[in-house]
């Protein structure tokens, strides 16, 4: 079914909505789910919670792509049900290695942005000027959480290559933003 | 701007690059055992074979090239690797430039040329072509998928060397060599270029009479086994699935007394599930080596010899 057709459902207020697009992004959002949270249950949980939120939200909304908008509904319902967790001590430490890797990325400036406007032109800046390789792995590492062999099976490449790739965009992602302005 | 700051600016980041960073089930992924559904697409009953209307066309070799070193361009001439398939429609024309295949997968190099500016966008945005497979003989579905992409930048005006592969035991299902196979191309759902519902229709590849490449079985003295091709080294499945991917180490030794590190000269390393849900990892080499003349290997430093 194609995507117009499946928000046409969602407008409808047909609930075969849900099950046509549990059918066709069901796998793509446990993928996204299951590199956040520590166990297949809690990413089952997390999906029918997008789902949910899916229904609630189409209408108004009428996401120019289905697919993107229900992986940002999926990641931000998995980080906070991560969130949740390890308040409960039950993360799963995705998001600490990744916030431990972005240290590197760090810079002294104490500015904090909050403008969603100004976020979204710095970031989507830096990621339209990077080569498309060095681009697809770093949203996979940083956006989909995935991990360093999961991005190295997916682009046919060694782990450490992925490594040592990340690791540079770190540096480049620093140097962006000082560039950009955001050092003392 | 602190870390935690850096990955809440990451939700930001554009439908385009989540889209385009997105697992495509057709590429060469490793599936989680738990999914293991796999599905291929809406299958494309429309196809035409238009091998049948080919000319001669003489060997690309800049197109093989993209992929594989100067004698192995040679070698893949020499012993007949070489095909005068085509494929077209009014927005692509396909030409199957090399094919082979081992007791693994179907390995192939496809020239795609975008014909109209549409084309040419939706080949630059994905550098990459999906398709279902089906047995030409009847037209039944074929329990696999194919991979079709080229890292490549895209050069707009000029034909685009793809690396086809098609992996003969994956856990969907084991697919039949004997058989001649079609690739019945279809969208890719990853790919945003706006096209009309016919863009694909008649966009059919046929791979038939693919030659089969020398092989032979390496053993370690703990019982691991290596299936050396011309073209790929692939484990047995008794590996670790969370192994590294990595060609390091891997050493030919061949019976003439000289060696050949193959480090270097490799051109993907993945990792599939096996029908029986067994890891494997196919080394696709950029070169071609003959197993006949191997006296051992050694892969990850470890010793590997004929039984």
């Amino acid at each position: 079914m194609q995507d117009n057709e499946l928000i046409q459902l969602f407008f409808d207020r047909n609930e075969q909505a849900i099950s046509e697009t549990s059918e066709k992004y069901g796998r793509y959002c446990l993928y996204i789910a299951d590199n956040i949270l520590p166990t297949h249950e809690d990413s089952e949980e997390c999906v029918n919670d997008a789902y949910t939120a899916l229904w609630n939200t189409i209408p108004p909304e009428k996401p120019e792509s289905l697919k993107a908008y229900i992986a940002r509904i999926v990641r931000n319902a998995a980080l906070t049900m991560l969130r949740k967790n390890k308040a409960k001590k039950r993360g799963s430490g995705v998001l600490e290695e990744v916030l431990d890797e972005l240290k590197e990325a760090a810079t002294d400036s104490p500015e904090s942005i909050t403008d969603a406007k100004l976020l979204s032109e710095l970031i989507n800046g830096f990621v339209a000027g990077l080569e498309k390789q060095q681009r697809v792995i770093f949203v996979k590492r940083y956006w989909y959480l995935s991990p360093s062999k999961q991005i190295a099976r997916e682009c046919e490449m060694s782990v450490s290559a992925v490594n040592t790739t990340l690791h540079r965009l770190r540096q480049q992602l620093k140097n962006y933003l000082e560039q950009e302005g955001f050092t003392i | 701007m602190n870390e935690k700051e850096i990955f809440e600016m990451t939700k930001h980041i554009d439908d385009q690059y989540i889209l385009e960073a997105s697992p495509s089930p057709r590429k060469n992924i490793k599936l989680k055992k738990r999914i293991i559904t796999f599905g291929i697409a809406a299958a494309i009953t429309a196809s035409l074979s238009v091998g049948a209307f080919a000319a001669y066309k003489a060997f690309n070799k800049e197109s093989v090239a993209t992929y594989y070193d100067s004698s192995a361009v040679e070698k893949i001439e020499q012993k007949g690797y070489v095909s005068e398939e085509v494929a077209n429609n009014k927005h692509f024309d396909l030409n199957l430039d090399s094919v082979m295949k081992d007791n693994n997968c179907i390995m192939a190099v496809v020239s795609v040329k975008g014909l109209d500016e549409t084309a040419e966008n939706y080949i630059a945005q994905s550098t990459q072509m999906c398709c279902n497979l089906v047995y030409s003989d009847n037209n039944e579905k074929v329990n696999g998928f194919a991979a079709m992409f080229g890292w490549q930048p895209y050069e707009k005006g000029k034909a685009y060397p793809m690396r086809l592969c098609v992996p003969v035991n994956t856990v969907m299902g084991v697919v039949d060599l004997s058989r001649p196979i079609r690739l019945d191309f279809i969208r890719d759902e990853n790919n945003t270029v706006a096209v009309d519902k016919d863009f694909f229709k008649d966009l059919s590849l046929e791979l038939k009479d693919i030659k089969q490449a020398k092989s032979d079985k390496f053993y370690s003295a703990d019982g691991k086994m290596l299936d050396v091709s011309e073209f790929t080294i692939v484990t047995n499945g008794d590996w670790d699935e969370n192994a590294e991917l990595t060609a390091d180490k891997t050493i030919i030794h061949y019976k003439d007394g000289t060696s050949e590190a193959l480090d270097q000269k490799v051109n993907a390393i993945t990792n599939n599930l096996t029908p029986e849900n067994k890891s494997v990892t196919i080394i696709d080499l950029k070169t071609l080596i003959d197993p006949e003349n191997i006296d051992y290997m050694e892969y990850l430093g470890v010793k590997y010899t004929r039984k």
